[in-house]
């Protein structure tokens, strides 16, 4: 099997730096973005399972990426991360279809078995047909 | 709208059973309204039903619970909930668990239109997709016990060589 792919979307170094070290250590790949620009542009050219975003992010908020990744990759799973949790915001999200909705701060285990379920779930489903 | 699609609409309140009934009947859906989750189990495996509308409040206040039992027993129904008072819990546990859409209360009839022909597509997609995932595992069984896997790959590569090579003589 190959090692899960996971792109995480962060403008905060700390948390970017926090879910590296945590993601490295469970044996995944992680790409990491300070943007959704910067996220779109690693969508184009690589292949994820994954895509952990903040919400509240300068260039393009969470959601807006959602959208575009679902332009992409109508399947691919996303989970937002959020320190701002609004009910719009995650009645939004829920009809983006994003796998999971998390409110910082975060217990990273929780983050992590959030993030493999949704792989998992994905590979059975989605990836398997794809591979097809 | 294809005439047979249905839907089970799961809510307490009589008058919101008629509601949703009678308009959706109007358009053309085979609805089959009941007040509670284990009538609507039964319901859901003999008529095949693709969307559910679901009351939060079903099941006293056990909302979540009930529609996760749902979800569970039908990982192919589409279930849309209808909340009065949502909280950013409600939501969160209600995408949690996989449900297709949240209205919330008061809404417009034609809104909720509009989420179920979404929500009816949805369905209809994952049957062919279903369907297409289990024939491909057919197939697949039959290559594989009769040895063909070679032969058939090798047709499929030679194709486009030899529409080139005739294309150059």
């Amino acid at each position: 099997m190959d090692k899960y792919r996971v792109l995480v979307v962060d403008d905060e170094l700390l948390i970017r730096d926090l879910l590296y070290d945590f993601f490295v250590g469970e044996g995944w790949d992680i790409v990491v973005a300070d943007g959704g620009q910067k996220a779109c542009e690693y969508l184009r050219n690589q292949q994820f399972d994954l895509v952990l975003t903040d919400l509240k992010m300068p260039d393009m908020d969470g959601l807006a990426l959602t959208g575009k990744i679902r332009s992409l990759y109508p399947d691919l799973p996303v989970i937002i991360m959020t320190g701002y949790p609004s009910l719009d915001s995650a009645v939004t999200a829920l009809r983006s279809k994003v796998a999971d909705y998390i409110i910082k701060p975060f217990n990273v285990n929780h983050l992590f078995k959030a993030a493999k379920k949704a792989v998992d779930e994905w590979r059975q489903t989605a990836g398997s047909s794809a591979a097809h | 709208m294809k005439r047979d699609d249905s839907i089970i609409v799961i809510d307490p309140e009589e008058f919101i059973r008629d509601l949703l009934g009678e308009y959706f009947g109007k358009l053309g859906y085979q609805v089959f309204p009941v007040a509670d989750i284990p009538t609507a189990l039964g319901l859901i495996t003999s008529r095949a039903i693709p969307v559910a509308l679901v009351d939060f409040g079903i099941s006293s206040g056990r909302g979540l619970a009930s529609i996760e039992q749902l979800i569970q027993v039908h990982p192919d129904l589409q279930v849309v909930v209808l909340t009065g008072c949502p909280t950013l819990d409600s939501v969160i546990g209600a995408f949690r668990v996989g449900v297709f859409d949240l209205v919330i209360k008061p809404f417009r009839l034609e809104d909720l239109r509009r989420i179920v022909e979404k929500a009816m597509a949805r369905a209809c997609a994952q049957a062919v997709k279903a369907d297409l995932r289990r024939r491909v595992g057919e197939l697949e069984d039959i290559i594989r016990r009769h040895g063909l896997t070679p032969p058939i790959n090798e047709r499929h590569v030679a194709e486009p060589h030899e529409t080139v090579r005739e294309a150059s003589e």
